[in-house]
């Protein structure tokens, strides 16, 4: 197909005509572009062409982050899902981990010490979440009675062995696989407050629907499955977060949401994941 | 196809029923007004560029969004609105799944606003309609879009590209006042409409 | 039809096969997203819907159905076997297996990330790796349509290539461009990352590499229909076609103009400046030429053939002009969705205006307007002439066929109109639920409503031209005359080498590739903007759980 053409050759009309048009296109548009147009800025003097070219490229901006004053630094946590982080804890040894974990079956398992059921069920819980929660025990950035006590007296290394433990085990919680079968009365058309809040959310208030990060049917690291868990429990951390007592999430996420929330409301979403565990997951 | 023809067709057309220089004679003058009018079209698109400084988002700027919240300009501490020496607004959001942080954002109406937004995980979008507020936010990047709102009121901001299957529950708000209800910000102050 | 006829029949049937299916996923989401009740609304469903329909209508019916066009014009235009036929074949398998592995891996619900895959998000692998391989077995059709042009044209010293081979031809070598783009993303960014060889991802690169198919995959999608503007309209007309070197050039141009302007989807992108934003746009201007002049051509065209008929006067050709035809219904109703889906495409295009509408309905309005209306409606016609000549049978009846594109033409406009509408309204896309009692959206709601009313007609419609398509196969045996292309007014004996190869044109078209995204491309592999991926379903790692 090339044999008869020079592709290079100028004297053909339709060469000439291509690769013309070519450098007039190529020529015309870098010059209004990186020339002429990144000159001009909304609110801003006129630059120079060189300051032009850069900024049309977008390698010269003069919004660097540094300049201005910041307040002084608060952070909800230690822990960033770095993918050193993430290694540490699926590297988690789950037999050391469960001669650790003897003493959390006191507690988070025996219904004697949690009569009320405001201790949660850790069994088949994320490994990630046990080690962030364990982190913020650690370093206080939350508080619950002997939590921060029992935490400072795990090294990080049992944390991640202890997630990797519970991990495994079989309880009442409903693991979270981000995936969920399609079913209908999950919109907006949903009457049972619950069911509503954890599938559609309400967009009006800045409410995310909870299950697209703790389930049934999405998933985030760092969100805990719900499905099975106490109700009590999930109510007073809703209500933890609303007062920002608690205040261990990442950029609010949970504090935002739950602010908005009603009790009422806290109490229809704590209610329905509580009967969405595995002894009750009929049909789930 | 051939079946049922009226009896013109048995006439079939011959070569040349239009001579070959007209056809090329009133193609060629179409090509040019077709060109002539597509180059007005841009010429308006650069002269608005020019006089009105109207420009899509250009700054390339990296960040490493695993450990935003931990230090630097996105820290929880630092978002929000803040004022600059010269009176403009700077407003940083982070922007995650599934919402934007502040998801409550107070700016002062007739006053430039520069809003800065990075992504903690996935790509999402930045939207306030009816102004010209639209952007990206891709993880790994800072997303800059300068605008000045001439209108008070409660802009609805929802996220325009698809985040996930919470996609549908992330909206959020502007909230623009007029500027005799907004202070003037000290350097280290920060300002969000977010219910406490 | 040689040997193409069982190649493209059965190409035909997987695109019209899945385009069902995928219309009714359409209506169902229309239904879903409006305040309407809707049955199993269950937003993932929405998600892993709209996945499924935009993999379905973006690579799966336009895929198949060019190729199975390519094949057919290849034997017709040609007049003689096409070569390399087992190699079609194998790619004809290759292309199934990929669409047959996305498609379930969708149905799964493990791969909710939209045809455009949305990097970081992560998905299922057989997603990926299926699209990989629909895409990646189409480059064996791109080979045998080169291949038996240039195989021609050794045969015939210095003769004009047939135009509808030559255009033929032109849409391989854009899609093997196109192409190039996803492929790379998918072979350099998310394969790696789902297979786990890399750590991380790099979305700004990414988005980048798509953005080279993202615009010139919907030229590959619109050339067929043009194929059939210059050869196919003005022989069912009864006339001819006004210019054969003009026809040559519109596609030269596509070629030329389609893949360098991608960066126009990315103009609200952070990664890229505003420099190569403009740049890329001056570009996009440009490729409107093409359409603009083929506006004009086609439309003298029909009038030689409406004069011709008897048509008198400045506008006596129009009427004149043999409307019960499919074909010529068919191709008036396209432009006239061609004037409106165009002129929302020139409002896109211009970078300033673009923020108003991005990301926003009026986007999806746009496409489905100019690519599900104006284009779709010529494969409908192109298919109303194909089937006749591949199974020797005459379509059931042509009555039917203009029953089925009114009901396409009027459903498209019901749907779309106040789809634009809500999107110059800030309604923004993607979204499963809307709460219509929110204040900015609850004027949006009657419009909304109105696109749902125009979603089923589309899917009557739909279904209509299934039922055609397989009464038409099924019904009595009757000797059709063979396809026939139209003849220029002026018929070329000789046309300039650079009007009869691509040689020239893919030089240019390379250089243009190399200024436009050179940097763009580049400048990733200095910039650290790797991040990690976010998996839409847990791809577990702790031991125990499931």
């Amino acid at each position: 197909m090339a044999r008869d053409q020079g592709a290079f050759k100028l004297d053909h009309p339709w060469s000439r005509i291509g690769w013309i048009s070519f450098a007039v296109i190529i020529f015309a548009s870098y010059l209004l572009g990186f020339v002429l147009l990144s000159r001009y800025r909304q609110n801003d003097e006129a630059l120079d062409i060189w300051s032009a070219i850069c900024r049309g490229l977008g390698i010269a901006f003069d919004s660097g982050p540094a300049a201005s004053a910041r307040p002084p630094l608060h952070t909800p946590t230690t822990i960033a899902w770095t993918q050193a982080t993430l290694n540490q804890i699926h590297a988690g040894d789950a037999q050391h981990g469960g001669f650790v974990a003897l003493n959390c079956a006191a507690c988070h398992e025996g219904s004697a010490a949690n009569p009320a059921h405001l201790i949660p069920t850790l069994d088949g819980m994320e490994p990630e979440v046990i080690f962030k929660q364990l982190a913020d025990y650690r370093s206080g950035k939350r508080s619950w009675g002997v939590m921060n006590a029992i935490a400072k007296a795990l090294s990080i290394q049992d944390s991640a062995d202890v997630g990797a433990y519970f991990a495994s085990r079989t309880g009442q919680l409903l693991p979270n696989s981000g995936e969920r079968v399609p079913q209908g009365g999950r919109g907006f058309w949903q009457s049972d407050t619950g069911a509503r809040l954890v599938f559609a959310g309400d967009p009006k208030r800045g409410i995310a629907p909870c299950s697209a990060c703790h389930g049934p049917g999405g998933y985030k690291v760092g969100a805990p499955t719900l499905a099975g868990q106490y109700p009590a429990y999930i109510e007073r951390q809703l209500a933890s977060f609303a007062q920002g007592i608690r205040h261990n999430d990442i950029y609010e996420q949970m504090r935002a949401i739950a602010r908005q929330l009603t009790p009422d409301e806290m109490q229809a979403v704590a209610a329905f994941y509580g009967s969405q565990g595995r002894q009750l997951a009929a049909k789930n | 196809m051939a079946d049922t023809h009226p009896d013109f067709l048995q006439r079939p057309l011959l070569d040349g029923v239009v001579p070959a220089e007209q056809v090329a004679r009133t193609e060629k003058r179409w090509l040019a007004v077709m060109v002539g009018m597509l180059i007005v079209m841009m010429a308006i698109v650069v002269l608005t560029g020019v006089t009105n400084a109207i420009h899509p988002p250009s700054n390339v700027e990296t960040i490493d969004p695993t450990t935003l919240h931990l230090d630097g300009e996105f820290a929880e501490s630092n978002l929000g609105t803040a004022q600059e020496l010269d009176g403009s607004l700077t407003a940083r959001l982070i922007a995650e799944q599934y919402a934007f942080v502040p998801e409550c954002v107070k700016v002062a109406v007739d006053t430039p606003v520069k809003f800065r937004l990075t992504s903690t995980d996935v790509v999402h979008g930045f939207l306030l309609p009816a102004t010209n507020v639209n952007t990206m936010v891709v993880p790994g990047f800072v997303a800059e879009v300068r605008t000045r709102f001439t209108r008070p009121g409660i802009y609805r901001m929802p996220c325009n590209e698809f985040c996930g299957n919470g996609h549908h529950g992330m909206w959020s708000r502007v909230e623009v006042v007029p500027k005799e209800q907004f202070h003037a910000l000290a350097p280290t102050e920060r300002l969000s409409c977010v219910q406490q | 039809m040689y040997n193409s006829r069982r190649l493209a029949l059965y190409h035909y049937w997987v695109a019209f096969a899945v385009f069902l299916p995928a219309v009714m996923l359409g209506a169902w989401q229309m239904l879903m997203r409006s305040p309407l009740p809707a049955p199993l609304d269950d937003p993932n469903a929405y998600y892993a819907s709209v996945t499924l329909h935009g993999t379905a209508m973006a690579y799966v019916v336009t895929t198949f159905f060019a190729m199975g066009f390519g094949y057919a014009v290849t034997a017709t235009s040609l007049g003689r076997p096409i070569r390399g036929i087992i190699a079609a074949w194998i790619g004809f398998v290759i292309c199934l297996t990929g669409t047959l592995m996305a498609v379930a891996a969708v149905l799964s619900g493990k791969a909710s990330v939209l045809y455009t895959f949305y990097p970081p998000l992560l998905g299922s692998g057989w997603y990926y790796s299926g699209a990989t391989l629909l895409i990646g077995g189409s480059m064996i059709w791109v080979v045998l349509m080169i291949v038996n042009m240039a195989a021609w044209k050794r045969d015939n010293p210095g003769k004009p290539v047939p135009l509808a081979m030559f255009a033929i031809t032109a849409t391989a070598v854009l899609w093997a461009w196109s192409a190039s783009g996803v492929e790379l993303e998918m072979v350099g960014v998310v394969l790696p990352r789902v297979f786990g060889l890399t750590v991380q991802m790099d979305p700004g690169l990414a988005r980048t590499l798509f953005s080279v198919t993202l615009h010139s995959i919907v030229y590959f999608w619109l050339m067929p229909a043009y194929i059939a503007f210059y050869t196919l309209v003005p022989q069912a007309a009864g006339g001819r076609l006004y210019s054969d070197t003009m026809g040559r050039l519109t596609f030269i141009m596509f070629l030329l103009f389609a893949t360098p302007v991608g960066i126009h989807h990315l103009f609200a992108d952070p990664e890229i400046g505003a420099g190569f934003k403009f740049v890329q746009s001056f570009l996009t201007f440009l490729v409107a030429l093409p359409t603009l002049l083929t506006v004009f051509s086609i439309c003298a065209s029909l009038e030689i053939a409406g004069r011709h008929r008897g048509g008198k006067g400045l506008l006596g050709w129009i009427p004149a002009l043999p409307w019960d035809e499919p074909m010529i219904l068919a191709v008036g109703l396209s432009l006239v969705m061609l004037g409106f889906g165009g002129g929302g495409g020139l409002i896109n295009m211009a970078y300033d205006m673009n923020s108003m509408i991005h990301n926003t309905s009026w986007i999806p309005a746009h496409f489905h307007l100019i690519f599900g209306g104006a284009i779709v409606i010529m494969y409908f016609a192109i298919a109303y002439e194909m089937w006749p000549r591949i199974t020797g049978k005459p379509l059931c009846s042509k009555r039917l066929a203009r029953w089925q594109l009114w009901l396409w033409f009027v459903g498209m406009f019901v749907t779309t109109i106040p789809w634009h509408i809500t999107g110059l309204m800030g309604q923004p896309r993607r979204v499963a639920i809307f709460d219509y009692s929110d204040p900015l959206l609850a004027p949006m709601a009657p419009l909304v409503v109105i696109s749902v009313i125009g979603a089923f007609i589309l899917l009557l419609s739909a279904i209509l031209l299934i039922t055609i398509l397989v009464r038409s196969q099924l019904g009595d045996s009757v000797l059709q005359a063979p396809l026939r292309y139209a003849l220029a007014v002026n018929p070329p004996v000789k046309v300039p080498s650079a009007l009869n190869g691509f040689a020239l044109w893919n030089t240019i078209l390379l250089m243009f590739m190399i200024v436009e995204y050179g940097y763009p491309i580049g400048q990733f592999f200095i910039l650290k903007s790797s991040v990690p991926a976010y998996e839409v379903t847990r791809h577990s790692t702790a031991a125990g759980v499931q």
